[in-house]
């Protein structure tokens, strides 16, 4: 988004598409260039787990379905290369494609600039980075995910092995007043933790999990079942203590964990990986986009709403939805969401349909005494 | 599991002329890939082996149309939840289950039949049961995009729980903010409000509603293609803690008042303790309710700010000042709030004690970091009750068939699909009759409902379903079977020269299948899920046979 003018029932958004150097309309996703590029790189998707080529489908559900090149291609950097211009079928492969500027006239606009996931980079207790086996609850995710690093398996870094005893570190970067930290709770690590563990129980029933917390906060709908029903697993610790990401064993990669409870005072325990329960910043560049469409952000730099007006920005015609207007989970984004939309539906009722168009289906075609003809589709 | 071997054991199946695998058949692009199929094979029957129908058939039956074939030529095989999912520790087994379902469901599909569906009027006008703020937040943004909404509020007086509710912790000012809202309810023509109500019945389905009411305006029947349940909750009244006992000891909103009319009690108090989690996190009630950690954070700092040498302790289990609201729970800690943890199992006890002439509460906790049992002497006690679903919730669950979850609060459709929606269409909801939330929560969801709302009237007809029953007069005897059992009142009984005759309104008929399973002669049929298509489907389960070569000469 590069500028914006006009006001409440007449905005001139001005866009700018970065090219993906394909040819939308003549890709078909086969992949080919996929296999014959020679340049790998971290997987941005995969959390940088995995790799990935240069030319790479961004994810398995991407919509539209193609290939995109991304700026570590060896031609866009070095002109060099080009073997999927020459492996192609389909003439998709575009060099030569500059950005683009796209002008759009809307009534109405919605924010949802989402989050940007808490770096443990920031501060260095957390050895993320540094100890090989500590990652964060977002790569977890991809790790258990069958589209994943390790296509659903539950590996770690250092040596591909499967790790049978994890520990989960709550609070990472939320309820925190100090340098690089937030102040606020990020709302959703304490449930999303809770259901990794479950995965995990569920991909090998003997795993070892431990959860480092401070409150357990399970205030949301069916949340405190949700709690239960993890808790109560076999092997599963919940141990309310702040943690010290002690040492990494040079030879194993094993991490060290000191805690202290008030039963067994401090102790040491080593794990084989952890995972840090990361929490929710304000999306990147969220002062720029609100200088552009002059809107305030509170203190924690999220869209500024006020409470008896929710989804409504500081300024007429522009909405608010999901994380964007501060940590909030899934079913609240989604509500919030169609009340935003529905914001919209106020503002510019006046010329509701005037837009819309009728769907038309080809006409149905009549099948009596056909030879039943069956097409069966399997999904992965 | 092994999908393709599930591929190749297709492609064996008689009258099989395409098979394929695809990575998430439900992406836009798969489902293209399905249209193109269909019309480059000459498609008739179309079957889909991924997940769950009751999220993905509309996806798949529209392909089926773009396809140029009619929709309920499609057949959905659940190898997701009913294979990869339930077993996934064994493999093998699940990928023949999976083969097991294919070859029934093929069966099945041999059978299907085009169907027609109906196209229904949309009334334009809504009902809101529930004038707390949620209802009058959705009725509001209802009425402002040109509709008419009738309020209904059993009360005498709108606004709700928010009446007992004087600020947030944000300091936002209630009271004002809810004069504010009602002024603008009352002054909005579009908006019908009917106190003292009562809903005496309720008819119809989505589009048209028929309910009727009771209220301080007499009976009213109100028409209407949209109900929305705002009905809100109630505070739990404990009997422990000394609830009812002494006025010493308040619920937290009980308290809020007290510090909001500047109550010589609250000026005055020495200490104050709030015990949070009664009634909720129980066995009795397995919730958290959510607001009451933020409620007690609340008025320890409105405390503090008038009376600031009081002593506030909060005993709690876990505090949920959860996103924004743990900045406030700092700030009362700065104050000087003391927070105590206490384990369930060693709940905090009370007692009266006479003291110098004065009556106090003495309240015992043990402190688990201490691990010392401590005394509080409080001149106020306040507990941070449940929020709890009121007993009518039952009552409004039947009228309008919007299911209940384990609590009693009403329960949505999809938990984060369709977060305002009930499985019932045309019935929507908002507020905590969903569950407990803050004020701008609940703001936020009535805006949602009403979204929700407007996406079905602004429609001049909606589209009924063409899987309805149909009955064969010549197999009726007239017993009436159906139509008692019938909850959608869509079977009528009427007299033929040949005697009593079921006849079915095909708009009223949700395709339940109860009446065809109860009809002793067999003379009702719920179409797509006739007899002979389910009995083929079953007898396919069995592979010794050569059942599908049986179905494909009855298909043809």
């Amino acid at each position: 988004m590069s500028d914006v003018e006009g006001e409440a029932g007449d905005f001139r958004v001005t866009l700018v598409k970065k090219p993906r150097y394909i040819r939308e309309d003549k890709c078909t996703g086969c992949t080919t260039c996929v296999e014959y590029c020679p340049v790998k790189i971290p997987d941005p998707f995969n959390q940088e787990i995995s790799k990935n080529k240069a030319v790479h489908i961004y994810f398995s559900q991407a919509i539209p379905l193609i290939t995109y090149i991304d700026e570590n291609c060896l031609y866009l950097k070095e002109k060099k290369c080009k073997i999927c211009e020459a492996v192609c079928k389909h003439e998709a492969i575009d060099f030569s494609a500059k950005p683009e500027k796209v002008e759009i006239n809307v009534g109405a606009i919605i924010l949802s600039l989402g989050f940007e996931p808490y770096d443990p980079r920031l501060r260095d207790e957390y050895k993320y980075g540094k100890f090989k086996n500590v990652v964060t609850s977002m790569d977890y995710e991809r790790i258990l995910s069958s589209t994943g690093p390790y296509e659903g398996e539950i590996r770690r870094s250092s040596d591909l092995r499967h790790p049978h005893k994890i520990a989960w570190v709550q609070c990472v970067g939320s309820r925190q007043v100090i340098e690089g930290g937030n102040s606020y709770c990020s709302t959703v690590c304490c449930t999303y933790t809770q259901k990794q563990v479950i995965l995990t129980k569920d991909h090998d029933p003997e795993a070892e999990c431990v959860v480092f917390h401070n409150d357990i906060r399970s205030y949301g709908k069916d949340f405190e079942r949700f709690f239960q029903r993890a808790e109560v697993l076999p092997n599963v610790r919940f141990i309310r203590s702040y943690v010290n990401i002690l040492k990494e064993d040079p030879v194993t990669n094993n991490i060290t964990i000191r805690y202290s409870t008030p039963d067994g005072g401090v102790k040491d325990e080593e794990f084989e990986m952890v995972v840090l329960s990361v929490g929710l910043c304000p999306p990147k560049g969220a002062s720029l986009v609100a200088e552009k469409f002059g809107i305030e952000l509170n203190e924690h730099r999220f869209c500024k709403v006020d409470s008896f007006v929710p989804v409504t920005t500081s300024k007429k015609g522009i909405f608010v939805s999901g994380a964007f207007s501060g940590p909030i989970d899934i079913p609240e984004s989604v509500f919030g969401s169609s009340g935003a939309a529905t914001k919209c539906g106020e503002l510019l009722n006046y010329r509701r349909g005037k837009l819309a168009t009728q769907r038309v289906y080809p006409e149905e075609r009549d099948v009596r005494g056909e030879e039943p003809k069956v097409g069966i589709f399997v999904c992965y | 599991m092994d999908v393709p071997s599930v591929i190749e054991y297709a492609w064996r199946l008689p009258n099989v002329v395409h098979a394929q695998g695809q990575l998430f058949s439900c992406s836009t692009e798969s489902t293209k890939q399905i249209m193109e199929a269909i019309k480059e094979h000459g498609l008739n029957r179309v079957i889909v082996a991924a997940c769950t129908p009751r999220t993905h058939e509309p996806t798949f039956r529209d392909s089926l149309k773009e396809g140029g074939l009619n929709q309920y030529f499609f057949e959905f095989a659940n190898i997701r939840e009913h294979c990869s999912w339930v077993h996934s520790k064994e493999k093998e087994e699940a990928t023949d289950k999976s083969k097991e379902l294919l070859r029934m469901s093929l069966a099945r599909a041999l059978l299907l039949e085009p169907l027609q569906e109906f196209e229904l009027p949309v009334d334009k006008r809504v009902l809101v049961i529930g004038g707390g703020i949620s209802g009058m937040t959705c009725a509001l943004s209802i009425a402002s995009q040109g509709f008419d909404v009738y309020l209904i509020e059993k009360e005498r007086e709108l606004g709700g729980l928010a009446r007992r509710i004087y600020y947030t912790i944000e300091g936002k000012d209630v009271q004002s903010y809810l004069r504010d809202l009602v002024k603008r309810v009352y002054s909005e023509p579009r908006i019908h409000v009917f106190l003292g109500a009562k809903i005496l019945s309720a008819t119809g389905y989505v589009g048209n509603f028929l309910t009727k009411i009771e209220s301080e305006r007499g009976v009213f029947e109100i028409r209407h293609g949209a109900t929305v349940i705002a009905t809100g909750a109630q505070e739990f009244k404990p009997n422990e803690y000394l609830y009812g006992q002494s006025d010493k000891v308040l619920t937290g909103l009980e308290l809020e008042e007290l510090i909001a009319k500047r109550d010589e009690r609250v000026i005055s108090a020495g200490a104050v303790v709030m015990i949070q989690c009664v009634g909720s996190r129980t066995e009795e009630r397995n919730y958290c309710s959510r607001v009451c950690c933020s409620e007690s954070v609340k008025n320890a700092l409105k405390l503090k700010e008038i009376n600031p040498n009081v002593d506030i302790y909060i005993l709690f289990r876990d505090m949920r000042t959860y996103g924004f609201k743990e900045d406030y729970y700092r700030e009362a800690s700065k104050k000087g709030v003391r927070f105590i943890r206490y384990e369930p199992q060693k709940k905090p006890s009370v007692k009266l004690v006479k003291e110098s002439g004065k009556e106090l509460i003495r309240v015992t906790v043990f402190d688990p970091i201490l691990e010392k049992t401590l005394e509080i002497d409080a001149d106020l006690v306040s507990l941070a009750v449940a929020v709890i679903a009121p007993e009518s919730n039952k009552e409004i669950s039947l009228l309008y068939n919007a299911q209940l979850g384990p609590d009693d609060f009403f329960k949505e459709a999809h938990v984060k699909l369709r977060p305002v929606d009930f499985s019932t269409d045309g019935v929507y909801l908002c507020g905590i009759a969903h569950y407990p939330k803050h004020i701008d929560e609940a703001i936020s969801q009535a805006l949602g409902a009403a979204g929700r709302v407007i996406t079905l009237i602004s429609h001049d007809t909606v589209i009924a379903s063409g899987s309805v029953c149909i009955v064969d007069e010549k197999r009726c005897m007239g017993c009436g079977a159906c139509s008692e059992i019938c909850t959608y009142g869509a079977i009528e009984i009427y007299e033929t020269k040949q005697g009593k005759k079921a006849r079915m309104n095909p708009v009223l008929c949700k395709g339940c299948g109860l009446c065809n399973s109860k009809c002793p002669t067999g003379a009702i049929q719920l179409q797509h899920y006739r007899d002979e298509q389910l009995f083929a489907q079953i007898d396919a389960a069995n592979p010794e046979k050569e059942i599908l070569e049986e179905v494909k000469k009855v298909a043809s």
